[in-house]
């Protein structure tokens, strides 16, 4: 068993050296989660700047509701994606994979071992873009009031369960489908254009409860930003998450079992 | 012949099952088939490959070699037959099997982005074992402890096989199985790794299996050989088994070559003979007659300075017995 374990601590370590040593990929995921908050706190601030009675400072309360929902619902998402699409099919990008094959080693493990690896990655991404967005809603507060202490670690554990659960969705697509591009593609639209408009269509009744935003929405702390939310009880939330976690990442290692090397 | 080839002897055949185990070929299939809907890509295949030698496995483009490989290596289920690798069942004891083997399919890859060593790194922890702790020796061992630290997307194909072998030693491997091991190698590449092939062999008592199109490299690599065309293997024996004419072919130089044609034209033992750059080339009926044609020369009065087989390439040998299955066909 502690052999099995030390083998297992390995090959996530070895998953998350090839992921962490694609440099101009890192610094591209990091960007795209930064880089927005940048960009729209340096316009608060101008804006506030040149016009402090028509416009509020860049940070705060209300303005952290809004990081929230970047790093959460949109660019954190996007590089979870990206990471997860990554660590799903990287090694087939490579043509490693076959060569991880002919080791012996199951299958089964060396999808699991994805997991773990590129769940590190989009945590510690997201952790950094978190940093500079809290950063940024003390610094630039004003006299608004600023998120406690309890809601601001609520909201990073509530960051890393919505990019933990789209990454590990990535990396079960892209192990489906064996292709980066089509998975970053697909899973990309769905989080940026298709989902958000499902989840305002309420034509949709109760079918919106099985959209993973609507319900990590719900359960998103902190203050409201006006972002569409669908009601239910935690319980079925977290059944749909549990759902979203289980169901594409049971299909991916399903193919890289059955998969020609 | 095997025990010519450096198969074990008998007094080192003990009791024990690991010695027994060493003992079995290290690879053995019996009536291997692959079939791709119609297609049949290996037909009926049944080898074996000795232990401690290079084998080479010869074939066209197309000729099965790659599929026979995936099918020993567990990548893909045959159709019917069964295979052995290190006298374990494939696919049934796949895992068991190939911790014992290093394998090179089609071309080695690797994260491009990431170094040799890094690349070793991630394949040293997928394997486990000791393998992290094989990693500066198989660098050395293949020759790139200079260029270990750069990034493979910078290496020469020649440097990508080196690191894939390296990769496959990782493992301490009993077997090797590399395919296409010299596939656009330059002349020197090509050299490098028949060396290392040999080394292998001869230094470090390992079975190299090689599947190749490169019937000159197959010839001076190898030990033994099969001859696969079409799916079917049509010759498998020693490299010198396989060149040899079974029509006995003899190459005579004597003092009057003349003479001597006219003696041989009158012997029955001779199929066919004919005078070629001042030497004489026949085929004999029988391939023991050698002695017989020599006795008779000397016995006539011609003095032979040389007497030997004619020796053939197995490219020549090759092309000679894949040429007469298609006009069969």
């Amino acid at each position: 068993m502690s052999v099995d374990l030390t083998v297992a601590r390995r090959m996530i370590w070895a998953e998350l050296l090839r992921l962490r040593k694609k440099r101009g990929f890192i610094a591209l995921v990091l960007v795209a989660v930064i880089a927005p908050i940048v960009i729209a706190t340096g316009y608060d601030v101008i804006q506030h700047a040149s016009n402090p009675a028509a416009h509020g400072p860049a940070g705060g309360l209300h303005n952290y509701g809004r990081l929230l929902d970047m790093l959460g619902i949109f660019m954190g998402p996007v590089a979870a994606v990206l990471i997860g699409a990554e660590a799903g099919a990287g090694d087939l990008a490579a043509g490693v994979f076959r060569d991880n094959v002919l080791t012996g080693r199951s299958r089964t493990a060396l999808f699991l071992a994805r997991v773990p690896a590129a769940i590190a990655v989009t945590v510690t991404v997201i952790a950094i873009g978190f940093v500079v967005g809290v950063a940024a809603t003390f610094a630039f507060a004003g006299g608004l009031p600023t998120p406690s202490a309890t809601v601001i670690l609520q909201s990073a554990a509530w960051l890393a369960l919505a990019n933990t659960v789209v990454c590990v969705v990535a990396i079960g697509a892209a192990s489906l489908t064996g292709s980066r591009p089509g998975t970053i593609t697909a899973l990309i639209g769905w989080e940026l254009v298709l989902s958000p408009l499902l989840v305002q269509s309420t034509t949709l009744g109760s079918m919106r409860h099985g959209l993973l935003d609507g319900v990590l929405l719900f359960l998103k702390p902190g203050p409201a930003t006006g972002a569409p939310t669908i009601t239910m009880s935690v319980a079925a939330a977290v059944v749909v998450v549990a759902a979203w976690m289980l169901v594409l990442p049971l299909l991916g290692a399903w193919r890289t079992r059955t998969r020609d090397a | 012949m095997w025990a010519a080839l450096g198969a074990p002897t008998l007094a080192c055949m003990q009791n024990t099952t690991a010695i027994q185990d060493h003992q079995r070929p290290a690879v053995e299939t019996v009536g291997l088939t692959k079939r791709f809907n119609e297609r049949t890509a290996v037909d009926d295949v049944s080898l074996v490959v000795p232990r401690g030698v290079a084998y080479g496995f010869l074939g066209h483009n197309g000729a099965g070699k790659t599929t026979l490989i995936r099918m020993l290596l567990g990548l893909t289920r045959s159709s019917a037959g069964s295979a052995k690798v290190l006298g374990l069942p494939v696919p049934a004891s796949r895992a068991e099997a190939l911790a014992r083997v290093g394998a090179i399919v089609e071309e080695p890859s690797f994260y491009p982005y990431l170094t040799g060593r890094e690349n070793l790194e991630i394949a040293a922890a997928i394997r486990g074992g000791g393998a992290r702790k094989r990693i500066d020796g198989v660098v050395r061992r293949v020759g790139l402890e200079k260029r270990a630290g750069d990034r493979v997307g910078t290496f020469s194909l020649g440097m990508r096989q080196r690191l894939g072998v390296a990769r496959c030693l990782l493992s301490d491997p009993e077997l090797l199985i590399l395919d296409e091991p010299m596939n656009g190698l330059d002349p020197a590449g090509m050299l490098d790794t028949r060396r290392m092939i040999r080394e292998l062999v001869e230094d470090e008592g390992r079975t190299v299996f090689i599947s190749s199109h490169l019937l000159d490299e197959v010839e001076k690599t190898c030990d033994v050989a099969a001859i696969i065309d079409r799916g079917r293997v049509i010759a498998q024996g020693s490299i010198d088994e396989l060149v040899a004419d079974r029509a006995a072919e003899l190459v005579i130089e004597c003092d009057d070559v003349e003479r001597a044609l006219v003696l041989l034209a009158q012997d029955h033992t001779v199929r066919e003979l004919r005078s070629e750059h001042g030497t004489l080339r026949m085929s004999l009926i029988a391939p023991d007659q050698a002695g017989a044609i020599n006795s008779r020369l000397v016995g006539a009065g011609v003095v032979v300075t040389r007497l030997e087989p004619a020796r053939r390439s197995l490219e020549e040998r090759f092309l000679e017995m894949t040429t007469r299955l298609e006009v069969a066909a």
